[in-house]
């Protein structure tokens, strides 16, 4: 979580990160620091973002790509946080300060209503959407595990009316 | 005000740490000047802090240190003995620092709260993408 904030914030680069790791490789604990430096990824723009990526790696789903721009007749229609390009999956970290707290000046029943505005649009490009809270990272991660295994096994629209384009760096959210 | 043996604060000088939530970059002093060492280096968690790193809730102590020529466990704070490269140290005023890259692979490598998580670590196969 740590590392992700880090190279979000742009204070080093993965290669810098790799490099420190490999050169503690015979200290104590060093594979957990490569692996961690391994797994580490700037477009995590939140804690949940991080903890909800590893959850799903390490339940070996491997999703195409993080922060991803879809994008309908030229227009983008939406930033989602991981995207399963095989079978038009998008799953979106939904933390409550999203609401609570939103940025750029926005009141919480805006976001809330863009947010559905949102998703309605994405729904309608035949893109299936699964939001994952704090709260299915625990006990509920089973559930959300077998309904992500279940929409991951079927394909996506044959011929899609979408594009999806990897965004190469995340944004930090600053209020 | 006594801080640690032999290292002192003036009581204004205190709270206005404390009230500008700086109290752990003293602390961090306190315990260089209070071992005298030189080379001696704030680093892991106590590094993170100092960087503004996230750090999972819990005790912040002791203070974690490390110095290249020997390991002392003290009051509230201990010191580990491991290499320090040029690139790994930064000096924040009189405080000596690990840098936040060595900060993250030190905290990754030594702490449980900095795990990432290794349930089902190694899947048979990938699903997705």
């Amino acid at each position: 979580m740590a590392m992700d904030a880090a190279l979000l914030a742009g204070r080093l680069t993965a290669d810098e990160l790799t490099a420190a790791a490999a050169a503690v490789q015979r200290w104590p604990g060093a594979p957990r620091a490569v692996r961690a430096a391994g797994l580490a990824d700037g477009r995590a723009e939140s804690p949940l973002e991080t903890r909800g990526r590893l959850r799903m790696v390490g339940s070996g789903f491997a999703p195409t790509d993080l922060q991803v721009e879809i994008r309908a007749g030229g227009r983008l229609v939406a930033v989602v946080d991981a995207w399963f390009d095989d079978s038009a999956v998008a799953v979106e970290f939904d933390g409550r300060v999203k609401y609570s707290q939103p940025w750029r000046d926005r009141t919480p029943e805006r976001v809330l209503w863009e947010e559905k505005r949102r998703e309605d649009e994405l729904r309608s490009l035949d893109i299936r959407v699964v939001r994952v809270a704090d709260a299915d990272l625990g006990a509920r991660w089973p559930a959300l595990e077998r309904r992500l295994d279940g929409l991951l096994a079927t394909p996506g629209p044959s011929r899609p009316r979408f594009t999806a384009t990897r965004r190469a760096a995340g944004v930090q959210r600053t209020g | 005000m006594r801080l640690r043996q032999g290292v002192y604060i003036a009581a204004e000088d205190l709270h206005r740490a404390d009230a500008g939530g700086r109290r752990h970059d003293v602390d961090c002093l306190a315990v260089l000047l209070f071992l005298g060492r030189p080379r001696t280096t704030v680093s892991h968690g106590s590094a993170a802090r100092l960087w503004d790193l996230p750090i999972p809730s819990g005790p912040t102590s002791p203070h974690r240190l490390t110095d290249p020529d020997r390991w002392r466990r003290g009051k509230d704070f201990l010191m580990s003995r491991a290499p320090l490269a040029v690139g790994d140290v930064w000096k924040a005023g009189p405080v000596r620092v690990t840098s936040a890259v060595r900060t993250l692979v030190d905290c990754a490598r030594g702490s449980g709260r900095w795990r990432t998580p290794s349930w089902r670590w190694t899947p048979p196969c990938w699903r997705g993408g």
